[in-house]
């Protein structure tokens, strides 16, 4: 009877609210510094036909918002082109785009942050704005059970006004806080997605993500992201995600 | 068997050097509807191009090779290396040698400020919308990174030939024979300074580049020698710039020179300025993104098609696998009623095979501009290309 006393009392003093849950989830992956990978993306429409796409993702950690280059290595006819994002926090992240048969740099105007990316069931916001401060938070995270592990699960608002979502509801492992799974909800309130992520190892004692794997719920597309190379802290300096470096 | 062996060469040096590779193989047939029954009225073409590039630390040492063969005209034969050369990046400095090709410019239909390369005139010499066709120049130079920009000094070192098709080509319309050998104003070996200084203001979301060119102008001037035409080259000084402000979804662009020779030449100005919009999935997963430019400038029409001009563009872009873009546009020159449009049409097919169809129209109603001599022409282009 002590022991049920105690914890009653408890479980109050446990709680925590979604932003605490953010605020961990987002250290937990955090100390990267900056990060070189390899990602295979395989496109599976609805008929279950699978098309693949391989590309080279480098990242930089900055206070005033992540950096980051996508360079496009498959198909063939993309080879060679290059995505620079400058994240910015709580705005529309700055885009240049390198054309390789131009020798041109491109700035993209304001992208549509809701659009797919590479015909994928991500969007460019899923992509680009990991930030936990470019979303909104109330209330206490829910404990709950997600595939036998204790989870804390939450809501997220977006504060972009262009986003594709109203609303993401997010399932965080209450042990690691690594997010296992999140919900898209589209500008309807219509369930859009699911994104299950998986696989997460330690390198160099961070961790990194494995595998995600997305559904759409209203075209029932799928998308699976696969890192089959990972380095993190791998001396990217913050002059290669200069525009004047994509060349 | 020289081919083969020459690829194979360059392959098993690629991969045992570790150099990124990217490339083009291609097969066009082209039909034209001319006026003139001298002319050609089809083509068969074959090309390739081919990409090295090498990293090591501050190094990057590049190659671009490429070949073209046409089943009819036997002016258009090549095998060449269009960039082979080097850069080096020490700290905020890069310094860079060889044979290369930039981009200068922010305006889509036409750039005047892209001035550093010869244009390649062999395929396409009357249309503005081929902008991939440039001549690799032998240059050296260096540039200084600073927080919010960067200064740079390229010289240079050469100037190329530019060829043309033959007699019977569709756009080979010289009243004369060509020799593509070039008279100068100065010494062949003159080199041409270019001093540039690119920047952005953080705040306010605008992004520039002005500069100063010391040397050849990129315009030639077509002279009667020997009962043959040649291309003068003469002297000038150039003050230009360029940029584009973001403004929401939309992009707002200029360009501008005024261009002072150093001989009898008579000086011009250039300036265009323009808008770029996209609408966001307004068919389904299809993009639209219209561009609207203007154009101004008081260089003589047998030189340059740009006085008085506007360009008008769509493009639809549908996210889905294959990438599918289709595009139309429409140059108007509105000093001699000129105009010149075009439909274009690719699609990814089979993974690295790509479809691409092109229909050009020229309709030169003026008869003192450099397009009159085509009247009215019509082209339809349709290629298969393997990427690689």
């Amino acid at each position: 009877m002590r022991w049920l006393l105690t914890l009653l009392t408890a479980v109050p003093l446990l709680a925590m609210s979604n932003l605490e849950v953010a605020v961990k989830a987002e250290k937990a992956v955090s100390g990267y510094e900056s990060s070189d990978a390899k990602v295979l993306m395989t496109l599976i429409n609805a008929n279950g036909q699978k098309s693949v796409r391989e590309m080279r993702f480098e990242r930089i950690e900055l206070e005033e918002g992540d950096r980051s280059i996508i360079t496009f290595l498959k198909p063939s006819d993309v080879k060679g082109t290059k995505l620079l994002s400058h994240e910015q926090i709580g705005g529309d992240d700055r885009q240049w785009i390198y054309l390789p048969a131009l020798k041109r740099v491109k700035k993209i105007a304001g992208r549509n942050r809701s659009g797919a990316f590479m015909a994928s069931e991500f969007s460019y916001e899923d992509i680009a704005s990991t930030d936990y401060r470019n979303y909104a938070y109330s209330g206490d995270a829910v404990p709950v059970s997600y595939e036998g592990a204790a989870c804390l699960q939450g809501e997220r608002l977006p504060k972009a006004k262009d986003s594709g979502y109203t609303k993401q509801v997010v399932w965080v492992d209450s042990r690691e806080f690594l997010v296992r799974k999140t919900e898209y909800y589209d500008r309807k309130q219509s369930l859009l997605k699911t994104a299950y992520f998986d696989g997460y190892k330690k390198i160099k004692g961070v961790w990194r993500i494995g595998k995600i794997h997305i559904v759409n719920h209203q075209t029932k597309k799928q998308t699976i992201l696969e890192w089959v190379e990972d380095d993190v802290r791998a001396g990217l300096g913050e002059d290669r995600f200069d525009k004047r470096q994509l060349k | 068997m020289a081919g083969k062996i020459l690829w194979a060469t360059l392959f098993a040096c690629s991969a045992l050097w570790g150099f990124e590779y990217r490339g083009t193989v291609e097969v066009e047939q082209s039909f034209y509807d001319n006026a003139s029954p001298l002319k050609r009225n089809r083509e068969t073409l074959g090309a390739f191009d081919l990409q090295l590039t090498h990293r090591a630390g501050g190094q990057k040492l590049f190659a671009a090779i490429e070949g073209l063969h046409s089943s009819s005209d036997g002016e258009k034969s090549y095998l060449r290396f269009n960039e082979l050369g080097d850069t080096y990046r020490s700290g905020q400095a890069e310094f860079s040698i060889g044979k290369s090709v930039l981009f200068w410019g922010s305006l889509e239909g036409y750039n005047l400020t892209d001035v550093f390369n010869t244009k390649d005139i062999l395929e396409a010499p009357y249309s503005p919308f081929e902008k991939e066709n440039k001549l690799g120049s032998w240059s050296a130079g260096c540039r200084h990174d600073t927080e919010y920009g960067s200064f740079g000094v390229i010289a240079k070192l050469h100037e190329e030939r530019q060829e043309i098709g033959d007699e019977a080509s569709a756009y080979n319309r010289y009243p004369l024979p060509y020799d593509p050998g070039l008279l100068y104003e100065a010494d062949d070996d003159r080199p041409t300074l270019f001093l540039r200084y690119e920047g952005s203001a953080e705040e306010s979301d605008f992004e520039y580049a002005i500069f100063y060119q010391n040397g050849y102008d990129h315009h030639r001037r077509l002279v009667v020698s020997g009962g043959r035409l040649q291309q003068y080259l003469y002297l000038v000084e150039r003050l230009a710039a360029y940029g584009t402000y973001t403004a929401g979804d939309t992009l707002c662009k200029f360009e501008a020179s005024v261009t002072e020779p150093k001989g009898t030449e008579a000086s011009y100005y250039q300036f265009g300025a323009g808008m770029e919009h996209t609408w966001f999935g307004v068919m389904g997963e299809t993009d639209a993104t219209l561009y609207a430019e203007y154009y101004r400038s008081d260089i003589a029409p047998s030189v340059e098609l740009f006085q008085n001009d506007l360009f008008v563009a769509v493009r639809f872009t549908r996210n889905d696998t294959a990438a599918t873009e289709w595009s139309v546009g429409c140059f108007r020159d509105m000093a001699f009623h000129d105009t010149i449009v075009q439909g274009e049409f690719k699609r990814r097919i089979f993974g690295a095979w790509k479809l691409h169809l092109l229909l050009m129209g020229i309709d030169a109603d003026g008869s003192g501009s450099a397009l009159a001599p085509l009247d009215n022409h019509r082209s339809f282009k349709a290629a298969l290309q393997y990427y690689f």
